[in-house]
Order: C-alpha cells, then structure tokens, then sequence
C-alpha cells in the first residue's frame, strides 16, 4: 500500500504507521498511546499544536553557535556620565583627529547575536581632553537586530594620566551582567609595533585582547581608520 | 650591620633633632622619590623609589621605619591612623604591611584592583569589597550597578555610612553594631540625581547630611535620614575629586583634579551652610586635614626635601 505524499515524494507507509485503536499491531505501545491521545484531543478541538517557544527562539536552537569568552572588564575610570546623547556620530566637522570608525557585534556566551544591548561609549577627543561638562565625544547606541553597532569618531588623544589611548564602553543588555570595558588601539605608538609584547606598559590594559588592530585605508588627505571590536556578555 | 649604618646615615641626614608633633617641618630624603602618599594624619609617608622599593618614613622625625620591596605594585594606601599600609600589584594580590612592626597579611583578589581606600583604620575598601585588615577576610560587598565604588564615607558617630560609584548613585546604608557590623550593613536610601560618577563624599560634623560632588564641580548636599537633597551648592571649580569635612567646623576641604591630567589642581574651603568658598594656597602640595580638623599642606621644595606647613584659612 502506498501513499502519496504532497511534496510528490512517494514513500512506503505501512499500516502500523496509521493509528487504528485496538488493532494489537503497536509495536510502541507508548508511542502508539501519545498518537491515540494527539489523534482524540484533535478531534475533540481541546488542542492547539503551539509551541511555548518563540520562532526566534526554535531558529536558534537549529543555529550551531559558537561558544565565546566573555570580553575582559576594564577601568571604568572616573569620567562616565550617565545619560549621553544617542548618536552614532561622534567627530563634528572640522574636528581635529584621525576619523575613527568603529564596529562590532554584541554576544552572549553562548554565542547568539544580542539585540537591542545598550552601548554608552566615551573617550577624550584627539586632544586628549574628556568633555565632563557637556556630551563631546560621548554617545549611546542599541544595537540592531543582529547585535551589530557601529560608530564615528576620532582617534583619541594621550590622556596624560593614562599610558594608552582608549575608548571607555558600557554594555547592557538584559539577562546579561553589565560590562565595563575599554577598546585600545593596536597602532597606539606606545606599543612600539608590537602590542604583543608591550601592551603591558600601560599597567590597566590586562589582556591583550582588548588591544585591537587598526586598519588604515583611503588617501593621504582623506585617510581612515577602521577596527572591529566584538563584545560578548556573561550571562547573569 | 647595614642596618646600623643605614640609620647611622639617617640619624645625619636628619640631623636636628624631631620636629614637634604639631610644627611645620622641612626633611631631606636620602633618595629621589618617584612616588609619595602619606597618611591622612600626617603621621607616615611613603615613597617609591627608583629601585622601586617602598620606603616608610615617620613624620615628622623623618625615621625609616621599613623598606618593602613590592614588585607590580599599583596602588597604595595608608590607613587613617598611619599603622597600616596596603599595596596592590598588577597581578591581584594585596599585602597590608604594618608600619609599626614586621607583621604583614596579604591575600588574593579575584579581579583587578581598580580602587583601593581605608575607610577605617581596619576596613579596606578594594573595589566593591570591603576587607578586614587583621584577618584578611572579605567581610561585605557594597552593591552598584556597574563599575567600582569610588568612595566611601561614615559618619562621624559610625551610626551612618554613605557610598558613592561609579554608576553615579549615592547610597546611604546604617551599619550594624558589635561583632558582626560591616555584614549588617542595610541599605536605607538610594539617591539617582547626579549625573556624573561620585568621586567625594563627607558626612557633616553632626552626621545629619552628606556632600557628594563628582567632576563637575557641585556638591549636593542630601539629608542623611531621608535621603532627599537639601541644597546643591556651586563651588566655582570643576573636577571635584574629594570632600573632607574640616573638624567640627562648617567647612569642607574640596580637592579639584585637572580634567586633562588627573592631577590635583587646587584646593577650596567650602562651607556647606553658605555656599561661601575660599581658595587654599596649596600648590603642588599634598593637602590632609587631621581629625581634629588641622590643615596641612606637604610640598616638595626639591627633588628630595619634602615640607609642611599648616594651612590656615583665610575667612
């Protein structure tokens, strides 16, 4: 006996895979009693098939994700102020300082994408000044869908009580332990080439892996800098 | 026996017998320091040297009472008393060394020490965490929302405690009696108004209010039962780094940092009744104010001669 099947596959369907109360042909009799019970509730209309699982949530769970380790914490240092503009744009016209853009995505441990996590990010401007009166160089960005930010700035200046130059981040993102943390700059010439070896000269920076590499393009009188600097939360 | 010459060569160098207690004094160090703190009663100083190695220095007898030789060390503190001075290295550990003996606990953190201060002369205060220095034991862990607790302050009676981080909150907590106090501790109120991160905080002389200032200059003055803001008081600065309460006085000793350096720039008098302020003439100085409310004023005339002088206001 054969059926049809809609997607015009034909495949053998045997009797024992249609459900007949009472025939003695279960060779499962607890799969054959589910079957029994899914086909009566069906027809008796007391069951919806739903799942208490979002469809982003069943998306994921046929996603393989990458474990990641949670970014290092940094200083926060004692310039953070609450309630920055948001903004993706940092640099103003004119303003002196090689552009910055920056860009990354928020994750959680285990991988996944965090959407709409919160970034206050802050940094001296190229003169190596932090702006506490006002909001220069300051800025609040959610992250979109996919976890992605991204942001224009200027490379920061030497803060002289600092050894580096450094952008200060604050990430939120619920069910997930706020991170204070600080991106520094592979090109900073303090690490003479070679931050490997001499990202220790700044006694804050304490892993190396927040000592991102700096990719420089465009012509000399239009010249840009690019890093990428990924974020992963731990979970609360 | 280098012991001996080395205080022999001490004894010369400080020729002139111990300053008085409570007198300005000059002393000339038998080395260049690269880094001084001393302690909030003036009676202790510490420097770095070259070599790196910690010198302890009595004041005002100018006496070498130890050398500690601390590799990675990157904070310092003393406490208010003088008799404890705790160090903390790049690689989490801390060791409180007395000033008065060879005794000295140490014990591993589990993050970086971002901040450390006394808040009592047997409380440490390191990061969120405030440890016991006589058995090294982590006793309680001040809550934030994110980031460190900059500052801690009790008031005068110890009925009333106040902290203040980096998440730019001010709480207010009463901590307990006997035994188990600093586990006790229960928060009472939680202040969300200040913008920037709270860097000073003072209990006034009769433990009924609190100053918080931070970067941008102002002090709010919150009532210390309820919580609520009294007053906000403009001190014509910015860079608000710490609040110390002169004495019994009115007055509020207000340490100014430079915003580009970090360095401390200036000092004022503030009184927290009238808003009225007054410069302090304490250039490149280390200013203290002692408990019973004596301003003093360290500065380094040399590379190698340290000198104090008291600060006396001007009204």
């Amino acid at each position: 006996m054969k059926h049809k099947n809609n997607d015009n596959s034909t495949e053998p369907v045997t009797d024992e895979r249609i459900i007949r109360p009472g025939s003695g042909n279960e060779d499962s009799p607890l799969i054959m009693k589910r079957r029994r019970f899914l086909a009566r509730a069906a027809e008796l209309g007391v069951m919806i098939i739903a799942s208490p699982l979002s469809i982003h949530s069943i998306a994921r769970a046929f996603t393989f994700q990458a474990h990641r380790r949670p970014t290092p914490s940094n200083d926060l240092g004692p310039f953070y102020k609450r309630g920055a503009p948001h903004r993706k744009v940092l640099r103003a016209k004119g303003d002196p300082g090689l552009p910055l853009k920056i860009s990354g995505k928020v994750y959680s441990e285990k991988g996944y994408e965090l959407p709409d996590a919160t970034l206050e990010i802050w940094q001296t401007n190229a003169g190596g000044i932090y702006d506490t009166l006002g909001d220069r160089y300051r800025a609040q960005l959610i992250a979109n869908p996919n976890g992605k930010y991204e942001l224009e700035s200027v490379i920061p200046g030497h803060y002289p009580a600092r050894v580096c130059q450094h952008v200060h981040y604050l990430v939120r993102a619920d069910g997930h332990k706020p991170l204070v943390t600080q991106l520094y700059f592979a090109t900073d010439p303090v690490f003479e080439g070679d931050p490997d070896k001499n990202f220790h000269r700044d006694p804050l920076i304490t892993s190396r892996e927040l000592v991102r590499p700096v990719t420089i393009t465009g012509e000399p009188d239009s010249i840009t800098s690019d890093v990428n600097f990924n974020l992963v939360l731990e979970a609360l | 026996m280098r012991r001996v010459i080395l205080y022999s060569l001490l004894v010369l160098v400080f020729a002139g017998g111990a300053p008085d207690n409570n007198a300005s004094f000059e002393i000339t160090l038998p080395f260049t320091p690269i880094y001084k703190m001393i302690s909030a009663q003036g009676n202790m100083l510490g420097v770095v040297s070259k070599k790196i190695n910690i010198h302890l220095i009595a004041l005002p007898s100018g006496r070498e009472v130890r050398k500690l030789d601390v590799h990675n060390a990157i904070k310092g503190a003393f406490s208010p008393d003088g008799k404890w001075l705790a160090v903390a290295t790049r690689d989490s550990n801390v060791v409180v060394y007395s000033t008065t003996s060879n005794a000295q606990k140490s014990w591993k953190l589990k993050d970086y020490p971002w901040t450390m201060s006394f808040l009592r002369n047997d409380w440490l205060l390191i990061n969120h965490t405030l440890w016991n220095v006589n058995n090294a034991k982590s006793v309680m862990t001040l809550k934030t929302d994110f980031g460190e607790v900059n500052v801690v302050a009790l008031s005068p009676d110890g009925k009333k405690a106040a902290a203040g981080g980096g998440d730019t909150r001010v709480r207010l907590y009463t901590p307990g009696s006997g035994k188990r106090s600093l586990q006790e501790w229960k928060l009472t109120h939680q202040y969300n108004g200040l913008k920037l991160e709270v860097l000073g905080l003072a209990f006034t002389p009769d433990g009924s209010r609190v100053a918080a200032g931070g970067l941008d200059g102002r002090i709010t003055l919150l009532d210390a039962t309820t919580g609520k803001v009294v007053k906000t008081v403009q001190t014509g600065m910015t860079g608000i780094a710490s609040i110390d309460h002169v004495g019994k006085s009115p007055w509020m000793l207000v340490r100014y940092i430079n915003a580009r350096t970090n360095k401390q720039k200036a000092c004022r008098l503030v009184n927290i009744n009238t808003g009225k302020s007054h410069p302090l003439r304490v250039e490149n100085s280390i200013v203290r104010v002692t408990s019973s409310g004596k301003i003093w004023a360290y500065s380094f005339k040399s590379d190698t001669m340290i000198a104090r002088r008291e600060v006396i206001p001007k009204e």
